[in-house]
């Protein structure tokens, strides 16, 4: 159990192209000649999270992507494989997963932890299962843990490499929490569940979960509409986090989830339901009134 | 001469994505790294590659660099030089 004290959500659903963040990055104060898009998304996410609050400098960065920096890769493979030239050495070092993170701590004067996680079905939950441990353990103090993705400029291979439906509309965000042991001026409390879990627990789960007051449930994109449906039927007291009305799909939108029902709640319990093929992956959130 | 001066300075605010500069801010003789324009070592390693590639001019040890990357004249001199695009 961990708390979280502030969040920072940014979240768009681009028409054409992915939109210039450099206006933006520039009154941040941000701006940097070497930073591509994906990193100028992961810095103005992880700068509205941490706007306001005096950060340690040895505040931890854990940073997740379910597809990472995929235009410098798309650009080296390019120069490598059809030009048959040399990449451009910027982005050979924008290709390290953790330059992202580089780029964030240099913005916020951060010099702890940092570091770049990745897992095929649960990058979100992952990455906040690590922090969770490494708060718990008492290895770090203050965490700013985030997932970022950028709108894939083609669209049609991204929805294929995903493995989602060609009319899946894809969006791009930067959501970013910052997270600590203390309660003080917490806004919400995290917990993640350490396993997949099979629906026998998860009936389980939710029984003792109908027990609480003012339960609302967030489903990830992979539970399909159909058994969204079967789960609120069976539990008609549960309210549903429609966080999907403002947004569209990118791989750490649990990241999103979870931020939006922090922004727009005084009260109450979010419980994150994920799948992957092992079973489920649960997250619940109480926010701390 | 002056036209791939010219044509460097814009090579070089694109190749090193040189944010609100222009080429009349460029001074061709001014000290190239660690100069106004805040050249680097990666910046240098940039532009390596890029005149590798747009002139087939190779620059491969640190004492004919430190020479060519004196000032952005010192390099067209070079480039000059040793491009075939300017042999005739």
């Amino acid at each position: 159990m961990i708390y979280i004290h502030a969040t920072g959500i940014h979240n768009t659903i681009p028409t054409s192209g992915q939109p210039d963040l450099r206006a933006e990055l520039k009154a941040m104060g941000a701006d940097n000649r070497r930073s591509d898009h994906f990193m100028r998304l992961a810095v103005i996410g992880a700068h509205k999270a941490a706007d306001g609050h005096e950060l340690p400098a040895e505040t931890a960065v854990y940073m997740t992507s379910g597809q990472g920096n995929t235009a410098v890769f798309n650009r080296i493979c390019s120069a490598l494989r059809i030009e048959k030239n040399l990449p451009k050495p910027v982005d050979f070092i924008n290709l390290l997963s953790n330059s992202t993170g580089f780029y964030i701590a240099s913005h916020l004067g951060l010099a702890g932890r940092n570091i770049f996680l990745t897992h095929h079905h649960f990058p979100v939950q992952m990455t906040l299962l690590t922090a969770q441990n490494d708060i718990t353990q008492g290895l770090q103090q203050t965490i700013l843990a985030g997932g970022v993705d950028e709108w894939q400029t083609r669209p049609q291979l991204a929805r294929k490499l995903m493995g989602i439906e060609e009319t899946t509309v894809l969006g791009e965000g930067s959501n970013w929490l910052l997270l600590s042991p203390e309660r003080e001026n917490a806004l919400a409390v995290l917990e993640v569940e350490k396993r997949c879990i099979n629906e026998e627990e998860l009936t389980l789960r939710l029984r003792a979960e109908s027990k609480h007051h003012d339960i609302t449930i967030a489903f990830a994109p992979k539970i399909t509409k159909s058994q969204a449906a079967r789960f609120m039927n069976q539990y008609p007291s549960f309210k549903r986090h429609n966080y999907e009305a403002a947004c569209a799909y990118y791989e750490t939108l649990a990241f999103y989830a979870l931020n939006s029902f922090i922004a727009a709640h005084k009260k109450g319990r979010l419980l994150h339901i994920d799948c992957g093929t092992n079973g489920y992956m649960l997250m619940t959130v109480e926010i701390i009134p | 001469m002056d036209e791939l001066i010219k044509e460097l300075k814009i090579k070089l605010i694109d190749t090193l994505n040189l944010m609100d500069v222009t080429p009349d801010d460029i001074d061709e003789n001014a000290q190239f790294v660690g100069g106004e324009l805040g050249i680097d070592s990666i910046d240098v390693l940039e532009m390596v590659v890029m005149i590798e590639k747009d002139y087939q001019v190779t620059i491969n040890n640190k004492e004919i660099g430190e020479k060519v990357f004196s000032t952005l004249t010192a390099l067209a001199g070079y480039i000059s030089e040793n491009s075939s695009r300017f042999s005739s």
